[in-house]
Formats: structure tokens, C-alpha cells, sequence
């Protein structure tokens, strides 16, 4: 039974064309996925489906829900629909909260706005809806500020499913979340469409995800929909080159060539400890400490490529700090080619380069690329060379990370994100130093992007014979980057040793699990 | 941020340290402003003693009267007696008038500050609404209505908009007086009356800045993805900003209104010359210019102390509003 038929729906923005003529049904109790690269107009399409596109949008089309036409109703009785007919879940579950309210407050604020039931039964209802989303010992008096990542999105799916909606839009809704925290909402998801017959349109740029729990899935590039069908025969036949081209950046191996790794060490990371002190304190009192980093050794020798899995709050960010001398060790020592590393000692600095994960964020957008690439050359010093060779140094750079020469000239924000990643690259290499840093440097990229930058980190660095350190959360990443690598949980690392061999046979049950709850491609596409 | 801790039943520890540490700052604040204002007057040319007495007066004279006014105390014991006398009320004798400076400032403090809450008042209930309204309608008509009424309130100096307020309000309809304060013992319609057109002028300027800021701090809430979910549950526009937006754009808006009143309260010399109006700003101004130094200080530590007041009452405020500030203490 179709619940929902889209016909010719085209949205543009300020004139800008953003989705051409998408049209698509959803039958009840399906899990439909939408997909494609980000810029595709996913979110757009699901905008458009709540009624909520932003400012200056135009819409055509037919939406078909209950044998009314969604953008020809008035407002008022849209306000109806939303949150119970048709609800819908968001990507940043950090800032989805209004964080003065209590999150009880805001799950009942949908049960009050369309009158479902008596003053008296809220604190009931309130408390049914988040039993149903997993929060069975969390207070509603709470505040947003007091959960974590996993529980605010689970907050906002209570918000989302406590009136049986036909239909919850789940636009990303895992991806700031960790692998383990993920595969649990997503369970979650699939069990609304499966017990309560909850339709879903499920917004998602990983396939392995699509392929995992959708029934259905369309594919959209640049606004237009490209491939649809059912996940198991899109992804056999791959008919479409575009499908084709992103399921094998998705499940493509990056080409690594083995080094022989020479017995000098080049970093040296020995019982390190950083202590953080809590906020929470009184006016005489310190606050607890609280271990952020604790006991971790670790070595990287000439040449090695290690990596570093985790998830967030585990202590990566921190330990980084510490090599980078951003931040003292409370106990410890870090040494760079024989020598210690401290907030004072600067001249390990040139040596030691780092690529950041937001890779907007890492530059000052107010000054020109040749400006913002030669900068680690101040870290030199007067051994840094004249202006002129900068320029020239710079231009060569660009053009190994695959952009043109003339780019010194432009600012940051006239390039896309991969780009932007790759002038990031590009900086870190100007300086020639010995080890990089790549902290989470691919996790907000799309996957056809993000195989061409792993690409290119892998080339860069055999001919640089550079040694790096791959810091992601994610571990399809490390695995064909780096030789050895270390898992870390809550400070310590639980886990280390060959990458292949963790990988295939973990030790540790905490790997397992990150290794279990990372989404694969189901096997039927193998075969 | 504070981890995720098992403590909502903690918040009222954090809440009661959150509320002693800004007592505590609130304290010292005093203390330096105190030691800073003191030092100052004691810094600034002009002996009060020789200028109370004319410049034909003779040398012993002038010792005499310093003995007798106590400036030829030391600094250190100056200063303490200055506080102690504050702190019980006491502000000591001016050095003009042979008056209790208490009951000068107490005077005076009758008229500046129902003058400074009344326009703090018409500037926030004239401000808040269009702000709100303009926010609601960015980009449209309404909004660029406001925009360009405040730019032109932020434009006119406010003594000149206190002339043409005169002009037409108390000569040509006669409604008001031109100046003066007739006091509160005439009743107090008759007291409002004539703190009336000094509190449009005054509140002016004010509604026109913080009707701006309030329109941006909502146009910057209103793009909060928060804000995007509330209406995805089904809430009107309106709606949203009330439940919503309203009270997370009211933080910067009340940082503004903290420090609108310390400039009302003691930047009013202006407009209290202008209607004749005994507040004060002509107090320290009169003062300044007789070398009443004991006057100046002492009005000068008050109008200190309400602004600190002010801002501690503003960041008792944003706990209020805030919970994150209930837990996590910066």
C-alpha cells in the first residue's frame, strides 16, 4: 500500500535549482533509503517532504499523504501533520536539544502540541516513549547537557515516536555517532518499521548501511535521481556507472606497498599520563582529576605508518595534544628523534606536521592559500627560505596533491571539502617534516573523496618516505593505511599489533565489538 | 563541559557555589573599585581646603580647616574611616555645603533612580517587541521598518530629541512640564509626570540598541537546529519562538540591559541638565567643579556599587536561565 507518492517534486533555492523532478513512493512499514554524496539533496528532499525548507525556497511538484497534496496544504494545517503524522529525526544530535529545556519537557512538548492525551497522563506517556527509546534510567528532568551523543539522539527519536507517526524521516541520524552507539540506533530505526509499521525514510550517505536495512533505495546525484531499486539487485548489477563508482570507493582497498621498517625511533611515547581537572569544584576545593590519557606507550619507528582507533571521549584528541606538546603529560615522557618533547622545546615542531578532521575549520578563511600553505615555514625560523622559493615550494605542493598552481591565489572557501583537505595535505608537506599527524583526516568526507585523499596519503608518503600516525574511529580506515595499530578505551590502549592481525583475529572483546558494529556490505554481494 | 555525571541532585550544590562565587567576585570588585576611586581622587590636583576658603585666604587658615575637614590624616587611615563610614551609612560631611553627604546623595537617588528604572523600563518594553517582531520577519517589509526606526534612534542625540520633546509635548500641548521635579511628597502621578519626557529621551536611544540586539540574538537562535526540531514536532513559527528561541536569545539581550542601566543611573547628566532635574549626574558634576572631593567619591563608589550590583544580578540571571551554568562553573 503506498502511504507516500512524491511526483516531479523540484526545490529550488534563491533561483538555484537543488532538486530536479524526483518522484518516489513509500509504502507502509518500509525502510526507504535515500542516498548519495553530500550536496546531493538528500536533506533538501526531506525538507521538502516536512514542509520546512528554509527561507527563499520554491517548490513544484505533487506530495501525495492521505490523499492530500502536502504542498498545496495551508501552514496551520501542516502543523497538524508534523510530529504526528509525519515526524522527523536530525543529524547533530548535539545541537537537535534546546538546551534550557529538560528533555522530558521537550518529549512532551509534541504530546501537548497536538492534544494526545490529558494533563495528568504526560509524565506517563512521556515516560512510555522514552522506556520505548532505550532511556529506561534516565530522568526527564535532565538536560540535554547531561547526556551523551547516543542518548540526545535517542531523546530526539522519543520526541519523533511517541504519537505512532505513518512516517519518521531519519535524516543521517547516526553519523556523529559512534560505530557501536550506531549499529544500536539503527537497530532501533529498523525496529519501528518492523513492530510498530512505522514507514522510514532513512537519509544516509554510507551504503553499507543502505544495503544492511533498507527495503528500497534511491540514489541522488546532484539533484536528480539517478538509481533506484532494491538494495540487493542495485548493488549486483550495478548498472548505473555513478552506483558503480561510489559502491567500489566504498568496498575499494587502497593499493599499500609494505616498507621494510628501519629500527630507529622516531617517536617514542613512554608510560604517558594527562590528568584533566573537573569543572566541578567549589571555591576551595579543586575538583576531582579526571585521566584523560593513562599509561600509554608507544613507538613509531623510521618509516612506520600506525594507526589508532577509538571512539570519541577515549582519549585520541588529548594523546595528540601531548605528542604535539600542546599539552604537559602529568606523568611520562615523550621523546622525538632521542630528544623530549615539551611546551618549550619548539624545535622537534618542524619535524612533526598535523592534518586536522574539519578541514574548513583549520584554516583562516581571510587569508589566501601561498599564505596559509608557507606558514609552517615561520616555525623555521631563519633557516626558513626566502619568499620567492616559498611561492615556488607551495605551487610544487599543490600540484602533488592534484591542484592547480594557480590556486595560491584563492581563498579557502572557493574549494570543495576534499579539496580543502588536500591544501591541508599540502600544508603539512611543505616543511618536509618526519611525521604526520592525521587526526580523524578523512571521517568528514564522502566515501568516493575519502578513497582518493587515502590514496593520496598513501602515495605521498612512500615517496616522502614519511612515517605517520592515523588517528580515526573508524576501522575500515586504518586498515589499509597502516601496518600496526593501537586501540584505545577510556585512556588506556587495550590493543596492539599488526593491523591485518587485529583486524581478523582481535584479542580483545572491545575490538570485537567496534569491529562487529562497524557496517559491512552484507555477504550476498560477494557472492 | 562537565562529563556525563549521575548528578541532577548535584545541581543545587553547583547553583549554591555558582551563586558564592559570584558573591565573592561581587565583594572584591568593591574592594579594588574602592581603592581605585580613592587613589584617584588623592591623585587629582586641587586642594578642597584652599579652595573652600578662596585664593586670598592665609596659610594657617587653610591647616586649620585641613585638621579640621581631616586631610591631614594619613592616606591609610583616610581611606579606612571613608569606608567604615560607608559601610554604616555614614558618607561623611561635603566639604561645600557643611551637609551630611548621605542625605545629599539620598536626595538625589530619589530622583535618578525611578528616572533610570522608567526609561530602563519604556526602553525594554519598547525594544523587546520590535525586536522580536522584526526577527520574526527578517528580510520582509516589517523587519526593515525596524531597522530603519532604530537607525534613526541610535542616530539622534538624545539632548536634542529631549528640545523637540519639550517643544511639542510641554509648550505647544502643555501636557507636561518643561523641567523641574516637583517632588514625591505632590503624589506620585504627579512625581512620574515629570520624570515622564526625561525618561523618552533617555529610553530612546537605549530601545533603539537593544531592540537591535534583540533581533539579532533571535535571528541567530532562530537558525539553531533546535529550533528546526521544534518545528518538526509540529509547533507554529510563533510558537517556536516563544517556547523556544525567546529564552536562549535573552541571554545577550540581558547583558545589554545590565549594563543600559549603569549608564542610565549615572549618564544621565545630559538629560537632568536639560530638564532642570536635581539627579546625580549634576551632583557629580557640581561637585567635580567645587572640589567636593568627598561628594564625588562617595557618589561616585555608589554608582560603582549599583553597577556591579547590576552585573551580579545579571549573572544570577543567566543561571537562571541556563541550566548548563547550573552545573558547569567557568
Amino acid at each position: 500500500m503506498t502511504l507516500l507518492s512524491v511526483k516531479n517534486l523540484s526545490v529550488s533555492i534563491h533561483e538555484q535549482p537543488i532538486i530536479k523532478n524526483v518522484s518516489f513512493n513509500l509504502r507502509a512499514g518500509e525502510i526507504l533509503a535515500l542516498t548519495g554524496e553530500s550536496g546531493s539533496g538528500k536533506s533538501i528532499s526531506a525538507l521538502a517532504l516536512m514542509g520546512l525548507l528554509p527561507h527563499g525556497s520554491k517548490k513544484e511538484g505533487i506530495i501525495n499523504f492521505e490523499g492530500k497534496d502536502l504542498n498545496k496544504i495551508s501552514e496551520p494545517n501542516f502543523c497538524k501533520l508534523r510530529g504526528k503524522k509525519i515526524s522527523m529525526v536530525f543529524q547533530e544530535p548535539m545541537t537537535a536539544l534546546n538546551p534550557v529545556q529538560s528533555i522530558g519537557k521537550q518529549i512532551s512538548e509534541t504530546l501537548i502540541q497536538h492534544k494526545a492525551c490529558a494533563p495528568n497522563e504526560l509524565k506517563n506517556r512521556v515516560r512510555k516513549a522514552m522506556d520505548r527509546v532505550g532511556l529506561r534510567d534516565i530522568n526527564p528532568s535532565r538536560f540535554p547537557h547531561q547526556l551523551s551523543g547516543g542518548q540526545r539522539q535517542r531523546v530526539v527519536i522519543a520526541m519523533a515516536i511517541c504519537l505512532e507517526p505513518s512516517i519518521l524521516i531519519a535524516d543521517e541520524p547516526t553519523t556523529a555517532l559512534d560505530v557501536t552507539t550506531q549499529s544500536k540506533i539503527l537497530n532501533l530505526i529498523q525496529e519501528f518499521a518492523e513492530k510498530d509499521g512505522i514507514s522510514i525514510i532513512l537519509i544516509t550517505h554510507d551504503l553499507a548501511i543502505v544495503a544492511n536495512i533498507s527495503n528500497y533505495l534511491l540514489l541522488m546525484r546532484e539533484g536528480i535521481l539517478v538509481d533506484q531499486g532494491q538494495p540487493k539487485k542495485v548493488f549486483r548489477d550495478l548498472s548505473h556507472p555513478y552506483t558503480k563508482k561510489l559502491f567500489s570507493a566504498s568496498s575499494k582497498q587502497v593499493s599499500f606497498r609494505e616498507t621494510n621498517l628501519s629500527k630507529e625511533k622516531l617517536l617514542e611515547v613512554r608510560a604517558v599520563s594527562v590528568n584533566y581537572r573537573s569543572h566541578e569544584r567549589g571555591i576551595f576545593s579543586k575538583g576531582k582529576s579526571v585521566e584523560a590519557v593513562s599509561n600509554v606507550s608507544l613507538d613509531i619507528r623510521k618509516g612506520e605508518r600506525l594507526g589508532l582507533v577509538g571512539e570519541s571521549g577515549c582519549g585520541k584528541s588529548t594523546l595528540t595534544r601531548t605528542i604535539l606538546g600542546l599539552q604537559s603529560a602529568s606523568s611520562g615522557y615523550i621523546k622525538f628523534e632521542g630528544q623530549e618533547v615539551s611546551k618549550y622545546a619548539n624545535s622537534f615542531k618542524k619535524n612533526i606536521q598535523v592534518v586536522f578532521q574539519d578541514p574548513y575549520g583549520s584554516f583562516n578563511p581571510r587569508q589566501k592559500i601561498g599564505r596559509l600553505i608557507t606558514e609552517p615555514f615561520f616555525t623555521l625560523g631563519r633557516e626558513a627560505p626566502p619568499e620567492t622559493e616559498q611561492k615556488i615550494i607551495a605551487q610544487k605542493m599543490l600540484k602533488e596533491v592534484g591542484l592547480s598552481s594557480e590556486s595560491i591565489e584563492k581563498y579557502i572557501h572557493e574549494f570543495s571539502g576534499g579539496q580543502r583537505q588536500r591544501i591541508a595535505i599540502a600544508r603539512a608537506l611543505v616543511i618536509k617534516p618526519k611525521l604526520i599527524i592525521f587526526d580523524e583526516a578523512v571521517s568528514a568526507l564522502d566515501v568516493s573523496i575519502r578513497s582518493q585523499i587515502l590514496k593520496l596519503i598513501s602515495d605521498l608518503t612512500e615517496r616522502y618516505g614519511l612515517s605517520y600516525l592515523f588517528i580515526s574511529h573508524d576501522l575500515t580506515v586504518i586498515e589499509n593505511i597502516t601496518e600496526n595499530c593501537l586501540v584505545m578505551k577510556n585512556g588506556k590502549i587495550v590493543e596492539r599489533g599488526q593491523t591485518k592481525h587485529i583486524l581478523r583475529d582481535p584479542k580483545n572483546e572491545y575490538t570485537l565489538s567496534l569491529i562487529n558494529a562497524a557496517p559491512k556490505f552484507p555477504n550476498f554481494l560477494h557472492a | 563541559m562537565s562529563p556525563i555525571c549521575g548528578g541532577h541532585n548535584l545541581t543545587g550544590i553547583f547553583m549554591i557555589n555558582y551563586f558564592f562565587r559570584r558573591l565573592f567576585t561581587f565583594v572584591l570588585s568593591l574592594a579594588l573599585a574602592s581603592i581605585v576611586i580613592f587613589s584617584l581622587v588623592e591623585i587629582a590636583p586641587g586642594d578642597p581646603a584652599s579652595f573652600m576658603l578662596g585664593i586670598n585666604a592665609q596659610a594657617d587658615t587653610i591647616a586649620a580647616l585641613r585638621a579640621e575637614l581631616g586631610l591631614d590624616q594619613p592616606k591609610i587611615s583616610r581611606y579606612l574611616a571613608w569606608i567604615s563610614g560607608m559601610l554604616t551609612g555614614d558618607f561623611g560631611i561635603s566639604y561645600t555645603y557643611r551637609t551630611n553627604v548621605t542625605e545629599m546623595v539620598g536626595d538625589r537617588l530619589w530622583v535618578s533612580l525611578p528616572l533610570a528604572l522608567y526609561a530602563l523600563l519604556l526602553s525594554t518594553v519598547i525594544a523587546l517587541p520590535t525586536g522580536i517582531y522584526a526577527a520574526a520577519k527578517r528580510g520582509k517589509a516589517g523587519d526593515f521598518t525596524v531597522i530603519s526606526a532604530t537607525q534613526i534612534g541610535i542616530a539622534i542625540p538624545n539632548f536634542w530629541f529631549a528640545i523637540i520633546l519639550v517643544g511639542i509635548f510641554a509648550i505647544k500641548l502643555q501636557w507636561f512640564s518643561a523641567g523641574g521635579f516637583s517632588g514625591w511628597q505632590n503624589g506620585v502621578l504627579n512625581g512620574i509626570a515629570s520624570l515622564t519626557l526625561p525618561a523618552i529621551a533617555l529610553a530612546l536611544p537605549q530601545a533603539a540598541i537593544l531592540s537591535r540586539i534583540m533581533r539579532s540574538a533571535l535571528i541567530e537562535t532562530l537558525g539553531e537546529d533546535y529550533i528546526r526540531t521544534a518545528r518538526a514536532k509540529g509547533l507554529s513559527s510563533w510558537q517556536t519562538i516563544w517556547a523556544h528561541a525567546l529564552r536562549n536569545a535573552l541571554i545577550p539581550v540581558l547583558t545589554i540591559i545590565g549594563l543600559q542601566f549603569s549608564f542610565l543611573l549615572a549618564g544621565a547628566i545630559i538629560i537632568e541638565q536639560v530638564f532642570y532635574l536635581p539627579g546625580l549626574g549634576r551632583l557629580v558634576f557640581q561637585a567635580i567643579t567645587q572640589r567636593d572631593l568627598i561628594v564625588v567619591e562617595s557618589v561616585v563608589m555608589l554608582l560603582v556599587f549599583a553597577v556591579i550590583l547590576v552585573n551580579f544580578i545579571v549573572d544570577i540571571a543567566y543561571m537562571l536561565v541556563d541550566p548548563r551554568l547550573r552545573q558547569d562553573s567557568i
